[in-house]
């Protein structure tokens, strides 16, 4: 595997504001990058500064070792898959999938071959001279994607693809486009502000925050051991503690050695804790006390806040064996690899 | 058409039944027999059939008020658009209460009406091909590019397109006719003898002034629309691999079709329609369709013919404007587009800028120079300099019977202007509630009827009153009431046009939310609804207005000779010889330019505001 795309401290703004700041990676073919973000973090604008319709004030843009700089977006063979899809309305399903092999210059006959294959990858087949103001939400979403692949993109740039769509069709077709994408063998880029689509796609994500990437890794990673506060924050966790000034004294020393050195803050993430079954002071793992404060059952597991002293924290318990009721003491074992420190830092 | 066996039945309700199954039962109050019922528009007839109760499947309170929010207006519609027409009809074929055709017959077997058939055709395809080619170039630039001074430019090329016909006219010959700037300058710089531009009383003149008329619809409509579009779709076009030239070919130019479509239609039914600027630009040897409905009934007294005509203008106006409506449903364009959300671009090379500068030089010469030689021309004597022109409005000395002094005009003008934005208001605002109503069939149909008086041209209406509104029961010959009811008919669409979107864009969640909070519907009305009309109300206003000041084909016909309106007085001010006369037709120009050009900077600033 070799560094298909390349992305050399990448630089953007607008009007005096800096919207993509001196970002730097490179992705494998055949890789799916997820770059995930709050809005306004930029990662709409680094997929248009890949696609060549934006232009980077400073930095570098290599493609299979080809700087892009001087080359227009219809001459880089870029796909793109727009968030409100851009579907030509005055075409119907099969040219607007045509065009880019139009524009490539395909023999006719390998024009028809190529739409009919690309209805039957996404499922719409028979449906060639529909007009799109007929097709639904989620058909429009599949005639885009099948319109981006069809003219067989070196690179599949994604913009919140599944962005306009309600939740159920949401999570069907996140898992749909990643089959899709990888039986097609596309290396892609896709813009989401979705972690749970993010994990769905992606094969490595990209965090952004304010213009700057926060963690590149695959999802494991982040969600094991997000790199910074704001990352945890982004992610949903909210268990973030002072490691200095908190009222845990116990806990923390009851943490592996390694932890105690904490400065900043530490994240328990809310799947590491367990009933205890009894509450020995000799046990190897960290406990933790506390009361019930608020109880949810959410199907999978409880979501419980648990008050300790004055912290409040979130846990997901498994909902066997029931957890305590409201206002009921409750104690808990923290898993050590659920425990992430951060280093001092704003925030 | 659905047709229902009323029966009585208790307390006195018409309980109809359809005969089809699927049709639906509707319950009635008495007095509303509901006799024939259009399922696909919700429309049920009475016995006359000429008054349409709306079936809005709703209960009988809310059915009876929308009936009484329509009352007016149809009223209205009916005594002053649709008998007028009626009368038009029945003084060609009846001329003397037996059925002819001779009327039509003469028209077709006679080559000098079938000329000016022709010429009307050919002069409008005309002004519609050059106002297109002139214009266009215009659109991109505005669509595309933000440049300084842009809002200004928006103004000062719509300002053309809402002034009135003789002050355009004047403009023009201020400009380039005989005794007119361009003229004099050159006769004085290079010691002429002869004047060296001899363009008054062609074609050439007025098909100009058409095209300074024209050239704000199509940057409106084309321009507005372009800057509408999605840049994403060219964007995907481009990372489809089309480039620049195939992304203009094939994206960008089959979407705009339609606005191009919609823009020359209209252009080629003002043309068709246009009378003022023929009138006087094209002077007696050149006559339109309308100009020839003047001369006929004003100049020759042929009134079955000129009913013939009007026929004519009617029934190809009405032709043109279905299809223009057919034209731009499904693109969403409208008379003064919004503009669009796109990041507009700066010019950078030298190319941009000098397309730039020069469509905005064209601009310039073609929209402003005619407007700046009208002022000029007005404080021009033979001695220089001088405010003589202006003086003579207000003192003015009697030469002649009929005289009427310049400024009672304009008294007479700003009275009529007011009435009728009164009036149009009323008729308006009660129409357009009801057009708004949510999710009602047939608002298609509802729509045409009110905006009908729009496809007809003003001379056939003016025509329509003189002959029909001259005896009992409706006589007001001699009342300026007709004034002011030509005047509202006129403006009446363009209320509506205003009213319209704005009443739509108001989600009908806070009038639900409103009711639910306790308030009375006439309560929502008064709390809810006119507060966020307010500004399209004030945009209506002025626009009614403005209209009416410079109202002219109509005016022509209804005014009498004692009360003559500003623009009635221009024209014949115009048509006198001598240089104090034509002086003072140019200060009354000026007058009328300053007046209709407030009022539309006005309006552009309360829509401006409301985005």
């Amino acid at each position: 595997m070799k560094n298909l795309l390349q992305i050399d401290r990448l630089s953007k703004g607008y009007n005096g504001t800096t919207v993509v700041h001196d970002i730097s990676f490179s992705l494998e073919e055949g890789q799916i990058l997820s770059l995930l973000g709050p809005s306004g973090s930029g990662k709409t604008t680094l997929l248009r500064l890949l696609a060549g319709l934006e232009h980077p004030e400073a930095g570098r843009l290599l493609f299979n070792g080809k700087d892009m700089a001087t080359t227009p977006p219809h001459k880089r063979q870029f796909g793109m898959m727009f968030q409100e899809y851009a579907l030509f309305p005055h075409k119907n399903v099969a040219d607007n999938i045509c065009f880019g092999l139009e524009m490539a210059k395909w023999s006719p006959d390998k024009q028809q071959q190529r739409v009919q294959e690309m209805l039957t990858l996404v499922g719409l087949q028979g449906k060639e001279n529909r007009r799109i103001d007929e097709l639904s939400g989620g058909e429009r979403q599949r005639v885009a994607l099948a319109r981006s692949l069809a003219p067989q993109p070196r690179l599949l740039l994604l913009d919140e693809p599944l962005g306009s769509l309600d939740r159920v069709l949401r999570d069907r077709l996140a898992a749909e486009i990643r089959s899709i994408l990888k039986n097609q063998k596309v290396t892609a880029v896709f813009v989401t502000h979705d972690q749970t689509e993010a994990f769905a796609v992606a094969d490595i994500i990209a965090i952004l925050r304010q213009g700057r990437l926060e963690q590149f890794a695959d999802p494991e990673e982040v969600y094991r051991r997000p790199k910074t506060v704001d990352v945890a924050r982004f992610l949903g966790f909210r268990n973030l503690i002072d490691c200095v000034r908190h009222p845990l004294t116990g806990f923390f020393d009851q943490l592996p050695a390694e932890l105690h050195t904490c400065s900043g803050k530490l994240l328990i993430r809310p799947e590491g804790a367990r009933l205890s079954e009894k509450q020995t002071k000799d046990s190897i793992e960290p406990q933790l006390s506390g009361q019930v404060a608020g109880r949810q059952f959410q199907g999978q597991v409880y979501s419980m806040e648990i008050q300790v002293r004055d912290l409040q924290l979130h846990f997901d318990l498994p909902i066997d064996p029931a957890p305590p009721q409201i206002n009921e003491t409750i104690s808990l074992t923290i898993n050590p690899s659920a425990v992430v420190q951060f280093g001092e830092q704003a925030g | 058409m659905y047709f229902f066996t009323a029966k009585a039945q208790r307390s006195q309700r018409f309980f109809l039944t359809p005969r089809r199954k699927d049709a639906k039962i509707v319950n009635t109050e008495p007095g509303c027999k509901c006799f024939h019922w259009y399922p696909s528009s919700g429309l049920c007839t009475n016995i006359t059939g000429l008054i349409f109760f709306p079936n809005l499947g709703m209960n009988k309170n809310r059915l009876q008020k929308n009936q009484l929010l329509l009352a007016a207006p149809l009223l209205f519609l009916s005594l002053f658009y649709f008998y007028p027409l009626l009368k038009i009809f029945f003084v060609s074929f009846f001329p003397d209460g037996s059925w002819t055709n001779s009327g039509l017959i003469r028209f077709f077997s006679t080559p000098a009406y079938l000329r000016i058939l022709w010429f009307t055709c050919w002069q409008a395809a005309l002004s519609t091909l050059l106002t297109l080619v002139v214009a266009l170039p215009g659109a991109y630039i505005y669509a595309r590019y933000s440049f300084p001074g842009k809002s200004l430019i928006r103004v000062m090329t719509t300002v053309p397109f809402v002034l009135p016909t003789v002050v355009t006219a004047a403009a023009f010959r201020a400009l380039l006719g005989d005794g007119g700037l361009v003229n004099t300058v050159l006769m004085d710089l290079f010691h002429l003898q002869s004047q060296p531009v001899h363009i008054d009383q062609t074609i050439s003149f007025f098909i100009l002034a058409h095209i300074f008329y024209n050239y704000a619809l199509v940057m409106r409509i084309v321009g507005g629309y372009w800057a509408g579009l999605a840049p994403e779709l060219q964007h995907a076009a481009g990372m489809l691999g089309a480039s620049p030239r195939q992304i203009f070919s094939k994206i960008t130019l089959p979407l705009l079709i339609p606005a191009i479509g919609s823009a020359a239609l209209l252009i080629f039914i003002f043309c068709f329609t246009s009378f003022g600027v023929v009138l006087i630009l094209g002077g007696p040897k050149y006559a339109t369709l309308e100009v020839e409905i003047y001369r006929q009934s004003i100049h020759l007294f042929n009134l079955p013919m000129a009913a013939t005509l009007s026929l004519i203008q009617i029934l190809i106006n009405f032709g043109l404007m279905w299809l223009h409506a057919r034209l731009s449903q499904g693109a969403d364009l409208s008379w003064f587009g919004s503009s669009g959300t796109r990041a507009l671009r700066v010019a950078r090379t030298g190319m941009e800028k000098i397309a730039i500068a020069a469509n905005l030089g064209f601009m310039t010469l073609l929209l402003l120079t005619p407007l700046l030689a009208l002022i000029l021309r007005s404080l021009l004597g033979d001695n220089g300099w001088t405010l003589a022109y202006y003086r003579g409005i207000f003192t003015g000395q009697t030469d002649s019977l009929f005289f009427v002094p310049p400024f009672a005009a304009i008294i007479n003008s700003v009275g009529f202007a007011l009435a009728t934005m009164l009036l149009a208001l009323v008729l308006g605002l009660s129409a357009a509630a009801f057009l708004a109503l949510p999710e009602k069939k047939g608002a298609a149909l509802w729509d045409a009827i009110i905006m009908l008086p729009l496809a007809t041209s003003a001379v056939t209406l003016g025509f329509g009153y003189i002959i029909t509104l001259n005896k009992p029961p409706l006589n007001l010959r001699d009342s300026v009431l007709l004034v002011i009811l030509a005047h509202t008919l006129v403006a009446f669409p363009f209320v509506i046009r205003s009213l319209l979107p704005s009443l739509r864009r108001i989600p009908a969640t806070l009038r639900e939310a409103a009711a639910l909070l306790g308030a009375s519907p006439l309560r929502i009305r008064l709390t809810i609804d006119l507060p966020l009309l307010s500004r399209a109300m004030l945009a209506a206003a002025v626009f009614a207005f403005a209209i009416s000041m410079g109202e002219f084909g109509a005016s022509t016909f209804v005014t009498r000779p004692q009360t003559p309106t500003l623009p009635v007085a221009i024209f014949r001010y115009l048509s006198k010889p001598g240089e104090l006369n034509y002086g003072q037709a140019m200060a009354m120009s000026v007058i009328l330019m300053l007046v209709t050009a407030c009022a539309f900077i006005l309006l552009e600033k309360l829509q401006a505001a409301k985005q």
